[in-house]
């Protein structure tokens, strides 16, 4: 169970801690079945490549998606609540790399009686390039 | 060359209130936008922009889903 974090420890300009994973036919597959996403060119390098005319398997948009809440959830703790997640599939990375997403505190603030911040949010590939940026706002508990 | 698969550019997912297990949702998808982009080789792109609100069984609005899907057409498919 992850450490839960509060509004007051957060400061602008704070980085979230990364989640990477490399990102095999396992992972690809798995999170195919739980989305039902069964799409070949996620699945099958014979089709992304010959029919698709794709570099190789692409992993879905929204498991880079699903890696950026992890690393905001795993940095937020249980009482962390993201309560908006926009992403933009801008490039696309493909199986067996391992990709990394990252986050930014840009913004904290009170609205409404919550305590939020304001993240930018991204997925890096291994060479480090920005292929899926996006924002978030996390709602957090208050020590006070 | 026509893409035959639209492509998601584009997802956002805006939460409102939690949603629990047993709760009843029921989902209002609308075609939210269309437009048209000129292409270099003389086709076009067409961004399609879908949005659900979701109401849980009190009617409480708990989510709002948006997503952008590209897709392609070339000059032939245009006449």
């Amino acid at each position: 169970m992850a450490e839960q974090l509060f509004w007051e420890d957060v400061e602008e300009g704070q980085e979230v801690p990364p989640f990477s994973q490399k990102v095999g036919y396992m992972e690809l597959n798995r999170f195919a079945g739980a989305n039902e996403e069964l799409v070949p060119i996620h699945m099958d390098a014979d089709y992304a490549k010959n029919v698709a005319k794709l570099p190789d398997v692409i992993i879905m948009g929204n498991l880079k998606l699903a890696y950026i809440a992890n690393a905001i959830t795993d940095w937020a703790g249980d009482e962390g609540w993201i309560t908006k997640l926009a992403i933009d599939y801008r490039k696309m990375d493909t199986v067996n790399s391992t990709i990394t997403a990252k986050g930014k505190v840009t913004k904290k603030y009170q609205q409404d009686g919550k305590n939020l911040v304001d993240l930018d949010v991204w997925v890096e590939n291994e060479a480090g390039e920005v292929t899926t940026p996006g924002s978030a706002v996390l709602s957090l508990p208050s020590r006070g | 060359m026509l893409v035959d698969r639209a492509r998601v550019r584009f997802d956002e997912y805006e939460l409102f209130e939690p949603i629990r297990a047993g709760d009843v949702l029921t989902a209002h998808p609308k075609l939210a936008d269309l437009e048209e982009k000129p292409r270099d080789d003389g086709g076009a792109m067409l961004i399609v922009t879908l949005q659900a609100d979701f109401y849980n069984q009190d009617g409480t609005k708990v989510l709002t889903a948006r997503q952008k899907l590209l897709r392609m057409y070339g000059p032939e498919h245009l006449q």
